[in-house]
């Protein structure tokens, strides 16, 4: 009888990832990281989902020497153990919401752990972005490895050098959170000042990336801003809330980085808490391609000509009929699932 | 290293011949003056009205010098400044005091350092005249002063119909923004040459670039910072590596993904984190002591500089590194004062404050700082606050004597101040002073 283990063929790709980051050859280590996948890729606590964002480092030091202004709470330092890398997760995953992030520095016989946090304001990018992503420039001082349920029961491994996702699930259409974010947030940015243009973008995907991991299912319609299409698409889908004065997420962003007082910065936080809120409402948030929120909660109705092959969930239908009412530069759609499905004008 | 060999190199200005010494035929060779304006300063001097007809020609050379440094945009200009107050939305007038306004003239090469050196001479000497101490003790500005003022005025400002920033300067400014110039390239050797002053100039430039320009022209300022930091980390003031530190911190905060990984790259190349600042903390003291040191170069600083060292003392005497410099300058100008005197009011602070400083702090600023310090070394070639200097070397800093970190010409001043030997304070600082601009 052919037998296929799950497990070995995970630590096998684990093994693999933790050679190319240089990760020095801990007996525990492999093991370790394997359980913190399994628990992270359905984490709850006290009955609520939790996504902890974790990275496990050999240099603690090293990692936070180039980010100076990060800001480390250690909570503790124990023997290396397999069993205490579950101990460390259920200690810090509670904490690792707003902008704070897990780690577990691994030594040869004690590994220590804690949450730290990079961001210096509202706009600076995310520890992930700095740490692994676009600004990771590590070196040889030390290896690192980032690990996010990013939706599905598919976990992100990333390093400096390899990354892979792990998906422990048998659903071929499982796609996972965020795929489809550089594409939203560059249509949202699409008209805004040059200036800020980079900045904004990098902001949105900060925002619209954190309320994707922690939503239910999302609709994102996104046009542009002009008055014709704005009543061509106040006319069309008249069920929800269009909001008297759009508020206008550029100008804040770009008053809080112009101006950098208390009073910009809160103004930028509050109303991208509310943004978050109202992205995670029921029914449709519109935004325009200038960076405005026009409206939130608003139910698709179908026009009458295109049910007949509409098939799916509410959700899927109602995606499919924004895409085909002409008042859009670009449609997004999360299910409850955590599926993504995108479509854009410029690409008929 | 002639002038000839520097990277960019000011005007030595307009020649006025030497038999002209009356104000009033001086001021004929002012060419970037109208004829009423000419004949308005003639006619003050006719008068004796010597004290008006100074400040009037000073008004009219700073105006001159404020409008040429106004053609860089006013981003350009608080990045040189390391001000982050200032940005394209500033008024020059009121953001740019006399006394930054020739340093960056200098600095750009609008005008040479000898002519720097004379202008900042002419600004304490104008402002302490019209200061208040000044009209109370019935001081008056002599037909002397009131020439020497006006002819380092119309020699370095307003001799010209058009005055400009150094050609060299501003075509590799431009190269710095539209090129990635290798280490090969013969203007690079030629500045990694050069002088801090060039060198420290150059980083202001890259920073400015990679802060306020954006696609292209801010690439090549990410690339060529990244590929100079290596050769010139060593040799520029520990001033600039802060601010190429706060640079990083900045651009982080802002989000700005180009500019912090240009600026993270470059300080890993140098192990160069140490200079990032952790916090704001030092945000607020920096700003206190700009604030102090801009008091004590403007009109009635013997007035003004009370309240202001009151509120830098206030922060506490725990000054955080980023800001350590700026403080000990700001207090240090204070308790040194210039060549009229010092603030009664603020003097006692800030001599109070720089005896918290630790003996290590002290050291520090010693052996890395005083050498590129070109405010402190300039005020050793007046006689008051040199005697100053020597008074705090003498009954708190006599340790600094033995010191095996100091550099040889920073030690030789230390023991030359502890011993009062004034003919070699003098020459050492002069040489220290030079040694920043001149090879």
């Amino acid at each position: 009888m052919e037998e296929r283990s799950l497990r070995s063929q995970v630590m096998d790709l684990i093994g693999s990832f933790l050679f190319q980051e240089k990760f020095p050859n801990y007996s525990y280590l492999r093991e370790g990281i394997l359980d913190l996948i399994d628990s992270t890729s359905s984490y709850r606590e006290e009955g609520e989902e939790l996504y902890p964002e974790i990275f496990i480092t050999n240099n603690i030091k090293s990692v936070l020497e180039t980010l100076p202004f990060c800001k480390n709470v250690e909570i503790d330092k124990k023997t290396a153990s397999i069993k205490e890398f579950s101990n460390a997760l259920k200690l810090c995953a509670p904490l690792s919401v707003n902008g704070w992030v897990m780690y577990i520095n691994v030594e040869e016989e004690e590994i220590s752990y804690g949450v730290v946090s990079s961001e210096i304001s509202e706009l600076s990018p995310t520890f992930r972005t700095q740490a692994v992503g676009e600004l990771s420039q590590n070196g040889d001082d030390y290896s690192i490895a980032y690990l996010q349920n990013v939706g599905n029961k598919s976990v992100l491994l990333k390093g400096s050098e390899a990354s892979a996702l792990i998906r422990l699930t048998l659903n071929s259409k499982a796609t996972v959170h965020g795929q489809e974010l550089t594409n939203l947030c560059s249509s949202i940015t699409q008209d805004v000042e040059s200036q800020y243009k980079e900045i904004a973008q990098s902001y949105f995907e900060k925002i619209i990336g954190n309320t994707l991991i922690v939503g239910h299912g999302n609709l994102i319609g996104v046009i542009k801003d002009n008055e014709e299409k704005i009543v061509s698409l106040k006319n069309r889908h008249n069920d929800g809330i269009y909001l008297a004065k759009p508020i206008d997420m550029y100008e804040f962003l770009a008053a809080s980085e112009v101006e950098k007082t208390r009073e910009a910065c809160t103004s930028n936080r509050l109303f991208s808490s509310l943004l978050e809120s109202m992205l995670n409402h029921d029914g449709m948030t519109v935004l325009t391609t200038s960076g405005k929120v026009l409206g939130y909660h608003i139910f698709v109705q179908p026009q009458g000509n295109e049910e007949s092959d509409l098939v799916g969930g509410a959700r899927t239908r109602a995606f499919e009929i924004m895409k085909r009412s002409e008042c859009f530069e670009l449609c997004f759609y999360k299910s409850q699932d955590g599926n993504e499905k995108i479509w854009s004008k410029a690409d008929v | 290293m002639s002038n000839k060999e520097l990277v960019w190199v000011g005007p030595s200005g307009t020649l006025i011949p030497t038999n002209c010494s009356e104000p009033q035929d001086i001021v004929a060779y002012a060419n970037g003056l109208n004829t009423k304006q000419k004949k308005d300063i003639a006619r003050a001097f006719e008068h004796e009205a010597y004290d008006m007809g100074a400040e009037y020609t000073w008004r009219r050379a700073m105006v001159r010098l404020k409008s040429t440094l106004k053609t860089l945009g006013m981003g350009f200009i608080g990045e040189m400044l390391n001000n982050e107050d200032i940005d394209e939305y500033s008024n020059i007038d009121i953001v740019l005091n006399d006394y930054s306004a020739i340093s960056l003239a200098e600095q750009l090469g609008a005008i040479n350092s000898t002519g720097a050196l004379k202008l900042r001479h002419a600004l304490e000497m104008i402002s302490h005249f019209l200061s208040d101490e000044a009209e109370k003790n019935n001081e008056e500005l002599s037909k002397i002063d009131a020439s020497a003022l006006v002819s380092s005025c119309v020699k370095y400002v307003l001799g010209e119909t058009d005055i400009s920033i150094a050609i060299e300067f501003s075509e590799l400014r431009n190269r710095l923004f539209s090129e990635t110039l290798p280490l090969s390239d013969p203007q690079i050797e030629q500045l990694l040459g050069s002088p801090p002053f060039y060198i420290k100039t150059v980083v202001s430039v890259l920073l400015s670039g990679i802060k306020n320009e954006q696609g292209a022209a801010q690439e090549h300022a990410v690339r060529n910072l990244s590929i100079l930091i290596q050769p010139i980390w060593n040799h520029i003031p520990e001033k600039d590596k802060w601010q190429i530190g706060n640079a990083y911190r900045d651009a982080t905060a802002a989000g700005d993904i180009s500019a912090t990984k240009g600026l993270k790259t470059a300080l890993l190349k140098v192990k160069g984190f140490d200079y990032v600042p952790e916090n704001l903390r030092s945000s607020t003291f920096k700003k206190a002591a700009k604030s102090l040191i801009d008091a004590h170069f403007t009109m009635n600083n013997f007035y003004t500089e009370g309240p202001l060292v009151a509120n830098l003392s206030k922060l506490g005497s725990s000054i955080p590194a980023p800001a350590f410099i700026d403080c000990v300058q700001a207090y240090l100008c204070v308790y040194l004062g210039n060549s009229y005197g010092v603030s009664n009011v603020a003097f006692s602070t800030a001599k109070v404050e720089l005896l918290k400083i630790t003996e290590d702090r002290w050291r520090y600023y010693f052996s890395k700082v005083l050498a590129t310090d070109e405010i402190i070394l300039a005020k050793l070639f007046n006689e008051k606050p040199k005697n100053r200097f020597k008074t705090l070397i003498q009954g708190h800093l006599s340790y600094l004597v033995e010191s095996e970190s100091l550099n040889t010409d920073i030690l030789k001043l230390v023991q030359a101040l502890n011993d009062g030997n004034d003919s070699r304070i003098s020459g050492i600082s002069h040489k220290l002073y030079q040694k920043i601009r001149e090879k």
